[in-house]
């Protein structure tokens, strides 16, 4: 075995880079940050400090409104409590809330999916441009995703006066509601599949086609599995926005009650006639949404650490 | 016997069938749902006139709006930033009772509905209320004031800067922080000239979510701040005030600004993304 | 099945992965795609996979052009390079995956695609992970599987991804051996892409040395080694010495000493001369066209070896690992002498060879 120094570098050559595009993996030894470690962390009087301000600031600015939330709507008990979710306003908001949720989320769901498939397996320019696009409804304000509506469809937006005339009601309506839901909800979905594909790469998929199997199959056998938890997490998240979504909603509606109220505008209402207990108790099921929400976010991001 | 003509072509030849499809509805889709509605403002607002929007826009009521949106949503994002990068540090590095809890809790302003927590935070903080009640006797009157709207816009970005730090913290090789040690620096010589750098650019992307989301707040705004004009009126809050008056125009004008600041907020949070992902 | 690579070129971008490929593969062999990462060895096989596309050139299966062929329809059997098993399924639902997914009328009935599917685990000797996911697998049991998947759709020719650049060297060589075997049993045309030399030259039928898009060599593993057609392949190839010599005078000279006479060689002043190390043998300084001091000694097992520094003139040093003969024995500070017995001299920045010889 000979080395001469001017050809050592050699080796460099095919050190184990490969040329082909395999699912980029992690690093396997980026270990934990070693917690409670002595040589590397801070002394026990700051680690308690910090540990104490972290605890006491989400306590005050989350637990304690959260808490609140529950507490207000039950100060007059059970009775009052019911009778408040059963007001015939408050059903009929619920059932408004539940309609266009999910609407807006089987709409966005059968999207966010097409488009965090044409983002991660195929290659073409504008892409970038495409993802931040996708991505603009997180950024607006409600306020101005409801008001580009108003704009489109009210009495003195672009088509309210087509509108009227073919007697089609849009804004102040069910429609409006729904269509502005989709909005700020929009980009829920395939913000978390495009990452979680890319992750995966199209090595799966190209297996599966090699051995035969169409384009279709290949997505709902291959595909499909692979994304299902991550899929079922943007719904879930998608499911809280548009249950919640208050501003949009708000500016589209009209507020008309026992027609267009959505729970938080229902919640709005309530409060502004100072019927609090009424409020907090419609608000209760909203918080209750969220932290069901949380929990079911919680368990699938286990399985998806598991599946990595 | 060219197999393929090397022409201009649009995307790089794929194996994986189906891009004509996906693309064309993915595209026809946004622009139903996202560019079409927000083209409309654009346009409606040309329409305005120039010399009539600037009138809009320098008309005090407007001004003090715009003014306390970013003036206390830059605010509470600091605010955000500083207590963010204790609780990730905490949750992160420590063990202590109760930390997954503490960590699950980070997300709920995500989840819960901005009515929710507006109600919420505006009942505590009356001068009546669990926390108002404290505060009042100290001459501290939070709502109604843009003191509230401090509390509501911090509230709404708590998980930002929490969420981006996190998990560069973890990823941090703890190598090289014993390499600084064994070189004799001191913890907070490690600190600030190992670890910051590297965190460097998620604490700015929070920063900069946390300050976007914070823009363009209503929901859990409008309940504490009392909506007195000039004080505590938001920008998106006076939107809804002139389209309530039919003044679109006006309403207009105020979005396209809101609309514009968006944009530019999330083309700066893509380029910091980005720079997180390099250093990470 | 034949198959034969017509004028391929292929750009990415800027780089250019394919510079006009030509390829004669015969049926029923088992060829080696070999080069350095960059080279295009990859490119070459997803193209005849059909799961990339050259900008020009051709492909031909049995003769006939595939380049409208999409890779369903060439049943090929591509084993990929971290094997791409579907994780959500069984190792059994991996293999039957080709099976189960025919169109309805080609599909056969369900006992028999069980029975074919358990004859392939028999015959990669995996029978007994049928029920397990892949992830509770071995690497080398993965490859198994991914090579069951592959031929369980009865491939036309089979390509492999470096088969075995994910699996620990122990488990790389039985597995090695194993597909020789099992190549010989199937005879199906098989493509082999590698960077690992050993790999190839174990394998293969013959080799095919790749370097920037270009086929640099194709050959029986021998021929690859002992007469590399150029100085890419030599120095790719196996361990290799280089020093700087000139040819002068009818002669080929080291520093000041003549390694050769040579009057066929026109004076093209530098070159270089490429040497194997164990076609270095030690001998009297005062002879030795090569002369050096002996640094080091090292002894590994059985075997020596010594660090030589060479004196090739003009100043440059050269240090050599050279291989010592067992009853030799130097140390460090000595004088020896070194001379090739067999090399080749390539003009400095010419890929062909001027001239080799045996001493």
């Amino acid at each position: 075995m000979v080395l001469v120094d001017a050809i050592t570098d050699r080796q460099t050559g095919f050190g184990g880079a490969e040329e082909s595009s395999g699912p980029a993996r992690r690093s396997d030894f980026a270990a934990p940050a070693p917690k409670g470690a002595s040589a590397n962390t801070e002394t026990p009087l700051i680690r308690v400090l910090l540990v104490l301000v972290a605890l006491g600031f989400l306590t005050l600015f989350i637990v304690i409104p959260l808490v609140a939330v529950f507490v207000q709507a039950f100060s007059k008990g059970w009775a009052a409590y019911f009778s408040a979710l059963t007001d015939p306003d408050a059903i009929s908001a619920i059932r408004l809330t539940i309609i266009v949720a999910a609407c807006s989320v089987a709409v966005n769901l059968f999207f966010g999916i097409i488009a965090a498939w044409t983002i991660t397996k195929y290659r073409f320019p504008g892409k970038t441009l495409l993802v931040t696009l996708i991505d603009l409804p997180f950024s607006i304000s409600p306020v101005v995703s409801g008001l580009v509506f108003v704009l489109l469809f009210g009495l003195q937006g672009f088509f309210g006066h087509w509108l009227q005339a073919h007697d089609i009601k849009i804004l102040f309506a069910f429609p409006a509601i729904l269509l502005a839901t989709i909005f700020v909800t929009f980009p829920f979905v395939a913000r978390e599949l495009i990452p979680l594909m890319q992750e995966q790469g199209t090595s799966e998929e190209e297996a599966a086609l090699s051995l035969g199997a169409s384009g279709f199959t290949t997505f709902l056998r291959v595909t499909l599995p692979n994304i299902k938890w991550g899929l079922l997490y943007g719904v879930l998240l998608c499911n809280a926005r548009a249950m919640g979504e208050f501003g949009a909603v708000s500016v589209v509606s009209g507020h008309i009650r026992g027609e267009t109220n959505t729970m938080p505008l229902h919640i709005e209402i309530l409060y502004n006639e100072y019927q609090l207990t009424a409020a907090f108790a419609v608000a209760s099921l909203l918080a209750l949404l969220a932290l069901v929400t949380l929990v079911l976010k919680a368990v699938l991001e286990r399985k998806l650490e598991r599946k990595r | 016997m060219a197999s393929l003509s090397n022409t201009l072509r649009f995307r790089e030849p794929s194996v994986i069938p189906g891009f004509g499809l996906t693309f064309g509805l993915t595209l026809t889709w946004l622009s139903v749902i996202v560019l079409i509605p927000l083209a409309a403002l654009i346009l409606y607002a040309s329409r305005v006139g120039f010399d009539q929007f600037i009138a809009i826009l320098t008309a005090t009521r407007t001004l003090n709006a715009l003014k306390l949106s970013f003036g206390i949503a830059f605010a509470a994002a600091i605010f955000n930033v500083i207590f963010g990068l204790i609780v990730a540090w905490a949750l992160t590095r420590y063990e202590f009772p109760g930390r997954r809890i503490a960590d699950a809790i980070v997300d709920i302003p995500f989840a819960l509905p901005t009515a929710v927590a507006g109600i919420a935070l505006a009942t505590l903080y009356s001068p009546q209320g669990w926390i108002g009640q404290f505060l009042a006797p100290l001459g501290i009157q939070v709502t109604f004031t843009p003191l509230g709207i401090l509390v509501a816009l911090i509230f709404v970005g708590i998980p930002f800067v929490v969420r981006t730090v996190q998990p560069v913290l973890k990823d941090l090789d703890p190598e090289l922080e014993f390499a600084a040690a064994t070189l004799g620096a001191t913890r907070w010589q490690v600190i600030r000239k190992v670890i910051a750098p590297t965190l460097l650019p998620a604490i700015l992307t929070g920063f900069a979510l946390a300050f976007a989301r914070a823009v363009g707040e209503y929901g859990s705004v409008i309940f504490i701040a009392g909506n007195l004009p000039n004080i505590s009126e938001i920008a998106p809050l006076l939107i809804v005030i002139r389209l309530e008056e039919f003044r679109y125009a006006d309403a207009t004008a105020i979005a396209v600004i809101m609309l514009f600041v968006a944009f530019i907020m999330l083309l700066i949070i893509n380029r910091l993304q980005r720079w997180t992902e390099a250093r990470g | 099945m034949k198959i034969d690579v017509r004028n391929l070129s292929k750009r990415f971008g800027s780089f250019v992965a394919l510079k006009n490929v030509n390829l004669d593969i015969a049926s029923g062999e088992l060829l080696a795609l070999l080069g350095p990462s960059g080279s295009g060895k990859t490119t070459l096989l997803r193209i005849i996979a059909g799961l990339d596309w050259a900008d020009t050139g051709d492909v031909l299966f049995a003769g006939e052009s595939a380049a409208r062929l999409d890779v369903r329809k060439r049943h090929v059997g591509f084993v990929f390079q971290h094997y791409a098993l579907f994780r959500h399924m069984t190792v059994f639902e991996n293999v039957a995956f080709g099976l189960r997914v025919k169109p309805r009328r080609e599909r056969k009935p369900e006992h028999e695609i069980v029975k074919r599917v358990k004859k392939l685990l028999e015959f990669v000797h995996i029978e007994g992970f049928a029920d397990r996911y892949p992830d509770q697998l071995s690497g080398g049991q993965r490859q198994r599987v991914a090579l069951a998947r592959a031929l369980a759709i009865e491939p036309n020719v089979l390509l492999l991804d470096e088969p075995f650049g994910a699996l620990d060297a122990k488990v790389r060589k039985s597995l090695r051996r194993w597909l020789r075997d099992l190549h010989g049993e199937l005879n199906v045309t098989s493509v082999l892409v590698t960077h690992d030399q050993e790999e190839a030259l174990e394998v293969a039928d013959r080799v095919v040395v790749m370097g920037n898009g270009k086929i640099e060599q194709v050959g029986s593993p021998e021929e690859i080694y002992n007469e590399p057609a150029n100085s890419f392949v030599f120095d790719f190839i196996g361990e290799s010495v280089k020093l700087p010599v000139r040819i002068e005078n009818g002669g080929i000279w080291i520093g000041s000493r003549r390694l050769a006479t040579n009057d066929e060689l026109p004076s093209t002043g530098p070159a270089r001369l490429f040497v194997r190390p164990h076609d270095l043998t030690f001998g009297e300084v005062s002879e030795a066209p090569l002369q050096g001091s002996v640094r080091s000694v090292r002894r590994i097992g059985a075997l020596s070896f010594a660090d030589v520094r060479l004196d090739c003139g003009g100043g440059d040093d050269f240090l050599v690992e050279a291989s010592l003969p067992p009853e030799t024995s130097v140390s460090p500070g000595d004088l020896v002498g070194l001379t090739p017995r067999r090399y080749r001299i390539y003009e400095d920045g010419a890929a062909e060879s001027l001239t080799s010889a045996s001493l």
